[in-house]
């Protein structure tokens, strides 16, 4: 009998590269929880940066509490918190998190194999976030934000990120647009600051 | 873009509607007759409405049902995946910004009240 996600913790286990490997854990996690789950937070943005050293892996998703069972049974270590372990057979773990059911924003598929899909965060919806973080005015979040947007400007839906900015209702978003503006100008993109970030 | 994707899409879609409209669920549920716990599924994906209540849940929080379409879904390769990283880092490099402190944005967190024990103890071990 094949148990569910075990290949692909197999190929998680077995995969040199740090990233690769992920998300290989992360689509042995969709198949065990067997509904939709998203990879969202630092180790995204760790795809399009390289420079980004994730703590954890989060990922949103309805992750009911049996689904916490078959994880691990699957072979995933309770830590006592929020938590859940992987241990890979090199030595090292990965500490997953579920930090929300809902996804805010679009995803992305990643084909890992040729049966295999995972979603992941898109990096618009991915900038999103981390523009809106940095309106705490904390040099780290800055600095945060700063470096993705160096990392994706000229690939990123821009108009996208704004109209995105403008519908959240429960963030200030005129504070938003502000940040995304200076956080572009600390980038060198000034004229994506002017066309899309403009004072309102 | 498979049936529970397609869900999750359209309770999505509904909730920033809701969100932006200013609503409640308890105000849509109000105003459409459909049960609070019924929406909250809904906006969740994990079930799958009737056209009829999906009907009244846009009349009340504006749109129709053709906003509904399943949005596109790009696929991308793991070989994509590695050089939007690559071309990032040589990006973030040359710009001259620092690699990400992680401890730094532990200390944030916890400043927010978040408990980072688990976090600092795989950056240790790492």
């Amino acid at each position: 009998m094949t148990v569910p996600g075990r290949a692909e913790l197999m190929r998680a286990d077995g995969e040199p590269d740090r990233s690769l490997r992920r998300l290989w854990l992360v689509a042995a996690i969709d198949v065990i929880v067997a509904r939709p789950i998203f990879l969202v937070g630092g180790a995204a943005v760790d795809l399009h940066t390289g420079r980004y050293q994730p703590t954890d892996v989060d990922i949103v998703g309805v992750v009911t509490v049996e689904d916490r069972s078959a994880l691990v049974n699957a072979g995933f270590v309770e830590t006592g918190g929020r938590h859940l372990r992987w241990d890979y057979p090199d030595g090292t773990s990965e500490f997953v998190e579920f930090p929300g059911s809902t996804l805010e924003g679009s995803f992305e598929e990643v084909q890992l194999s040729d049966t295999v899909r995972m979603n992941v965060i898109t990096v618009e919806s991915l900038v999103v976030d981390r523009i809106v973080q940095a309106t705490d005015a904390t040099e780290v979040a800055f600095d945060e934000a700063l470096r993705l947007i160096v990392a994706t400007a000229d690939r990123v839906d821009w108009m996208g990120v704004a109209a995105d900015i403008k519908g959240r209702p429960e963030t200030p978003y005129l504070r938003s647009m502000d940040k995304a503006h200076e956080l572009l100008a600390a980038a060198g993109q000034a004229e994506i600051a002017s066309a899309h970030f403009a004072s309102q | 873009m498979n049936k529970d994707l397609y869900l999750l899409a359209t309770g999505a879609l509904l909730r920033r509607r809701r969100e932006v409209a200013r609503l409640t669920l308890a105000d849509v549920s109000l105003r459409s007759g459909v049960a609070i716990a019924h929406l909250s599924r809904i906006e969740n994906g994990l079930v799958d409405p009737r056209l009829s209540t999906l009907r009244r849940v846009l009349d009340v929080v504006g749109g129709a049902l053709s906003d509904l379409a399943a949005p596109p879904v790009a696929t991308v390769s793991t070989a994509t995946v590695l050089e939007r990283r690559a071309a990032g880092a040589d990006r973030v490099d040359r710009a001259g910004l620092s690699v990400s402190d992680p401890n730094a944005r532990l200390d944030r967190k916890e400043r927010a009240g978040i408990d980072v024990a688990v976090e600092r103890f795989a950056l240790e071990s790492s």
